[in-house]
């Protein structure tokens, strides 16, 4: 008989699950998308900085200095790329692909049928996902700096090798962001099941719930005519909303600043998990 | 006694307001191949479902191997609920290897239970391009992983053209008989059931009418024929000893003669000759099909 401890089960658990995402081709071509667009927008953004030719002739050095050569700095070009780039999306895409697979094909059946528990199936696709997230916003992070170094190593570039006070914060901080929002995105997709409207959600919910919110803050502050209260409200948009549609960190941010936005993405990273783990206890097989 | 490999007690399931089973109780001995018979809707799967663990019941309890159900258990069990859940776009093979990490099984075992279930030669191909049929072997073979004890199947037949749900049924008969898996399997097709089945359970609107095993069935649905004359006593001694009967029931005027009906005509002039007036002789017999019928009660269409 095939007996199993907690720790056996759950070896198993990610081995099922590892076996299941690298023998995905949307997993290569989502990430390969991914990874080729970070590369692509290198290249675009240094193809204008060519055809600038005449542009530098007469901006000075400071000038020049300011509005192009910075992009080409790698520690700029690592921390901007985040934004300039289909993480997110991809994200959203592959969330809905990989969590729902298992419900839509039935196969969830065979697991949980088979004495695995939902704590341990949560557990294992949680982490995995998490892994993923973190993999690949880190891998980003490595090409967008190499493709930096390679292009400030010619010599008329050189010049704007430019380097960020707190750089390595400011990317752990950035992966704290990205893995809030995969944790919001494994929920929903948890939530929802299938494929489909997995996707859409998560694509739309983060925007969506954003524009709501600062609706709702707008209407409050014109009703309330309290300045107070529109900053306050402003204040707490920017943390909790705004920090999960798009990543909060900024370069030359304060300290303040970092911390409350590395707060809340760590608070929504376990809020979210735990609200994805709820809804897989809870949630039976019907279909 | 034998061993109860499952039992449920007082077993109720509901969604929102409906109750879909009600108070179920049922036993599965080890060895048996329990069919368990009811129309659609009647709460077969959903019953499947809840000793799985997939759903939650509402109230009673399910025992497996004579514990409370829990995850160590459950991996003592094999299933098919519904259709088979598969990677479409993987290989028989490499659903058969994801599912044994889960369950336990070796490359070889892999292959001898594919081998088994008739998709020795699919082994490698894309299980999308595979047939309904070669889908719920497929789906046999994930659940025969591991080696299990128990196997709850749920329709394992349903879809299949004659040539495929005999494949099944032999499938089925093979594992019983060779390595002593015990069967629960959910039908509509009491044509399929019949062939297979030792122990029967009949379900209707959520409960179980009744379980019977397939001897005291046969007994029950046996043809008979049955007989009105002037001196049932007389006739009973000379068809007892005269002709070999000795199963014979009386009942005022009437015997219920537990014998080949093909015998009839034989008894009717064996008594005449003997100066005993029949005055009426019916073949009696009661079919399968119209025996669930009867427990199943009125089907609401």
């Amino acid at each position: 008989m095939y007996e199993k401890g907690w720790g056996r089960v759950m070896k198993n658990m990610f081995r099922f699950q590892l076996r299941r995402l690298l023998r995905k081709p949307s997993f290569y071509v989502c990430f390969g998308l991914c990874l080729a667009f970070t590369v692509l927008v290198i290249l675009a953004q240094k193809a204008t900085f060519d055809t600038m030719g005449d542009l530098r002739e007469w901006l000075s050095p400071d000038d020049l200095q300011t509005q192009f050569m910075q992009t080409f700095s790698p520690q700029l070009l690592s921390l901007n790329i985040f934004g300039s780039t289909m993480l997110p999306l991809l994200l959203a895409v592959f969330s809905g692909i990989y969590i729902c697979e298992d419900r839509v094909r039935g196969t969830i059946k065979n697991i949980y049928a088979r004495g695995y528990s939902r704590t341990s199936v949560f557990l294992s696709k949680f982490i995995v996902s998490t892994c993923i997230a973190c993999g690949v916003y880190l891998l980003t992070v490595l090409i967008a700096y190499l493709s930096g170094m390679v292009i400030c190593a010619t010599s008329s570039y050189r010049a704007a090798m430019l380097t960020v006070d707190g750089y390595w914060l400011l990317v752990l901080g950035r992966m704290a962001a990205v893995l809030a929002l995969n944790a919001f995105y494994f929920m929903l997709s948890e939530l929802i099941g299938t494929t489909g409207f997995s996707i859409a959600a998560n694509i739309f919910a983060p925007g969506f719930i954003s524009t709501i919110v600062l609706a709702i803050i707008g209407i409050a502050a014109l009703v309330m005519q309290d300045n107070t209260f529109s900053s306050n409200a402003m204040t707490v948009y920017e943390y909790w909303v705004y920090n999960l549609a798009t990543s909060g960190f900024e370069v030359d941010m304060d300290w303040w600043d970092y911390i409350g936005h590395l707060v809340a993405s760590v608070v929504y990273f376990a809020g979210f998990g735990i609200l994805g783990w709820l809804i897989v206890k809870k949630k039976q097989v019907k279909n | 006694m034998d061993e109860l490999v499952l039992q449920t007690k007082g077993l109720t399931k509901k969604f929102g307001k409906k109750i879909v089973v009600n108070d179920l109780s049922l036993n599965i001995r080890k060895g048996d191949i329990y069919g368990f018979i009811g129309p659609n809707g009647a709460g077969k799967t959903t019953v499947m479902k809840v000793i799985l663990g997939l759903l939650f019941p509402n109230g009673g309890e399910v025992k497996l191997f004579g514990e409370n159900q829990n995850l160590k258990n459950l991996r003592r069990v094999g299933s098919l609920i519904e259709s088979p859940g598969l990677y479409g776009n993987c290989s028989a093979f490499e659903n058969m290897k994801r599912f044994a990490i889960l369950s336990g099984g070796t490359d070889a075992q892999i292959h001898e239970i594919l081998d088994l279930v008739g998709l020795k030669d699919a082994t490698y191909k894309k299980v999308k391009t595979f047939s309904l049929g070669m889908k719920q072997r497929l789906g046999i073979a994930v659940a025969l992983l591991g080696d299990p004890e128990l196997l709850v199947l749920d329709e394992p037949v349903n879809g299949l053209d004659p040539m495929g749900m005999k494949m099944v049924r032999d499938i089925i008969l093979r594992v019983n008989q060779e390595r002593g898996v015990t069967f629960f399997i959910s039908s509509h097709l009491l044509g399929e059931l019949e062939k297979i089945s030792t122990r029967y359970g009949i379900i209707q609107y959520g409960v179980l009418t009744e379980e019977i095993s397939a001897e005291k069935l046969a007994q029950k649905c046996r043809k008979s024929i049955l007989l009105t004359c002037s001196e049932p006593e007389k006739a009973a001694k000379i068809i007892t000893e005269q002709m070999q009967i000795p199963e014979i029931y009386i009942k005022e005027h009437t015997l219920n003669i537990i014998a080949d009906i093909a015998r009839s005509a034989e008894i009717n002039t064996k008594l005449v000759s003997e100066g005993i007036a029949v005055s009426e002789l019916t073949v009696m017999s009661v079919s399968y099909e119209d025996y669930f019928l009867q427990k199943m009660g009125p089907v609401n269409v």
